[in-house]
């Protein structure tokens, strides 16, 4: 005798598929044995409930994604990927909780479980992401529904041993800004300790005013420390980077800048961050990428970049007018013997043309 | 009186260390009063953005290798745009930092100059740039081709001196430039031996050099 499944058990089942990753609607239909018209009345239901909306709509076809997935940007990692990820996550987690009794930061925990991953060579993605490197997931104990999915691995006891060890390094403080810097310093990522510094003076000292010439030249200096230390992976996104930093220069460098000026630079740097690193993330995931997935991987790559991109255009651009209302002749080259030495190189250059 | 400028001209006035001529390109800037300049849109639409480019790409491979010592200059994606005389003025950077006893500010000059250069150079297309003349579609093929084979296999130059020919046609103007060794009269003149430009462009333009100007 066949049963047939009630409407809620349907919309369970669906809501634990899509628990793997993203999901087109075709492939949801196949897993539930049901047609097309009737999954897709599921998915609707679902999607005015919130649990779960489009990522990718085409002609052909329609992506759904669960709205609590806990993978940045609902990577179509596969599930062993996904689980393993939130097992380390949870177990760091209730460890923490049970040995220090504090709560564990998002931050840190993504950091203790970036060491676990790492000193254990589990081979499971980490991804240069907005604060350094992290897991490929986010972890929220209050999510239940999340909580029950997740299943333990076959290697449990390896993983486990591998936490108890991370846990012996006292360097890991819990404290969000601390395992920021303690990562930074671990695994040598000086762009990410520049542009925490240059964060830092746009938050703290901010209102210590702008007249204030020592704050002026501090955040001149970050500037150059980012630039400095900006890295080769990132090259394809050199041209965005460099536009930042000339113009917010000419701004910084600008006798009359204003206090409001301060707020585009802070802003458009925001925006640019959240570029860089999104193509970082995207970049760091290909590899773990199933054949099958590898189009889907693009076509969500593609889409949060684009979007990253127009976020990032519209601070650039106002970034760029701010910048041109600057007099550049205003602004005295440098002075020096060194100075000459460069300028009278550029232009031997440019005599050679 | 309208001056075509070549574009090393706002380069040199955008510098500022007290070069020769430097001083020179800002002496006949500063008297330009009435006269008019011409910029021809080859330069500003795709020469002078090449040679920014090229300057970003120095400037990163400069970076590059200030943050890592073992980093193999020109070995970045970008790097491959740069010309020969581009990755020597790189490696001279490089040498001048290895050299100068307070290398912090060496980088932080390096860094503001590059970031300064590009700036004023757009400044000083918006301010004192009165025209954009002869769109690169509109440079005459047969008169580019001509120069191009007379003046060293030499593109950028023979498509600013073809545009400053073409321009003079319909508006007299006087080019001014501080290369005296490849624009000079003798290769201008070199187009009156093709008869059918002879014959197009009977009047060039006169060239006067950066070098020999006084103000009035």
């Amino acid at each position: 005798m066949v049963t047939r499944k009630n409407p809620l058990q349907i919309k369970r089942e669906i809501l634990d598929f899509l628990f793997e990753g993203p999901k087109g609607n075709n492939e949801i239909a196949i897993k539930m044995g049901s047609n097309w018209p009737t999954t897709n009345s599921y998915l609707e239901k679902l999607k005015e409930g919130g649990a779960v909306n489009e990522i990718l709509i085409t002609d052909k076809m329609k992506v759904y994604r669960r709205t609590d997935d806990p993978v940045y940007y609902s990577i179509p990692f596969n599930k062993e990927i996904r689980m393993k990820t939130l097992y380390i996550l949870k177990e760091i987690e209730q460890k923490w909780k049970k040995e220090r009794g504090t709560e564990l930061s998002k931050t840190a925990l993504q950091k203790i479980a970036v060491d676990v991953i790492k000193s254990c060579n589990l081979n499971l993605p980490i991804l240069n992401f907005h604060y350094g490197m992290t897991t490929c997931a986010s972890f929220d104990s209050s999510n239940q529904s999340i909580l029950n999915l997740i299943e333990e691995p076959k290697d449990k006891t390896e993983i486990i041993k591998c936490i108890n060890k991370v846990f012996e390094d006292k360097e890991h403080t819990g404290i969000a800004y601390q395992e920021r810097e303690y990562q930074y310093k671990k695994y040598n990522l000086p762009f990410y300790s520049s542009k925490e510094k240059l964060i830092k003076l746009f938050l703290s000292k901010y209102k210590n005013k702008l007249e204030n010439k020592e704050f002026n030249s501090e955040i001149q200096k970050a500037l150059l420390d980012l630039s400095l230390n900006f890295p080769l992976k990132l090259e394809k996104l050199y041209s965005d980077f460099e536009e930042f930093v000339s113009n917010a220069q000419i701004v910084l460098l600008n006798p009359n800048n204003e206090i409001q000026n301060l707020e585009i630079i802070k802003g458009t740097l925001i925006q640019l961050w959240d570029k860089l690193t999104t193509f970082t993330s995207f970049n760091d995931s290909e590899q773990f990428i199933d054949k099958e997935n590898k189009q889907l991987f693009e076509q969500i790559r593609e889409l949060n970049l684009n979007f990253k991109e127009m976020n990032y255009k519209e601070y650039i651009e106002e970034l760029e007018s701010v910048a041109q209302e600057t007099n550049p002749f205003d602004i005295k080259m440098p002075q020096g013997n060194s100075s000459s030495e460069i300028q009278k190189l550029i232009l031997e250059g440019l005599e050679n043309e | 009186m309208k001056y075509f400028l070549d574009m090393n001209l706002p380069i040199y006035f955008c510098m500022q260390f007290g070069d020769y001529l430097e001083e020179k390109a800002k002496s006949f800037v500063e008297n330009k009063k009435e006269h008019l300049f011409l910029l021809c849109d080859y330069i500003v639409s795709i020469n002078l953005p090449k040679w920014l480019k090229r300057q970003k790409a120095i400037l990163f491979e400069f970076n590059q290798k200030n943050l890592d010592i073992n980093y193999t200059l020109f070995s970045s994606e970008q790097s491959k745009i740069l010309f020969p005389q581009d990755k020597i003025l790189t490696k001279r950077l490089v040498l001048n930092y290895e050299t100068t006893r307070d290398k912090k500010q060496f980088v932080e000059n390096v860094n503001q100059i590059f970031n300064l250069l590009k700036a004023r150079i757009f400044y000083f297309i918006k301010k004192y740039v009165d025209k954009i003349v002869v769109p690169d579609s509109e440079i005459n093929f047969e008169l580019k081709s001509c120069l191009f084979t007379w003046l060293t296999p030499n593109e950028s130059d023979a498509k600013t001196i073809a545009s400053a020919v073409q321009e003079h046609k319909n508006n007299k103007l006087i080019i001014i430039t501080s290369d005296k060794k490849h624009w000079t009269k003798e290769l201008l003149e070199v187009i009156h031996n093709n008869i059918t430009l002879r014959k197009e462009y009977p009047d060039l333009p006169k060239i006067e050099y950066l070098q020999d100007y006084t103000p009035p």
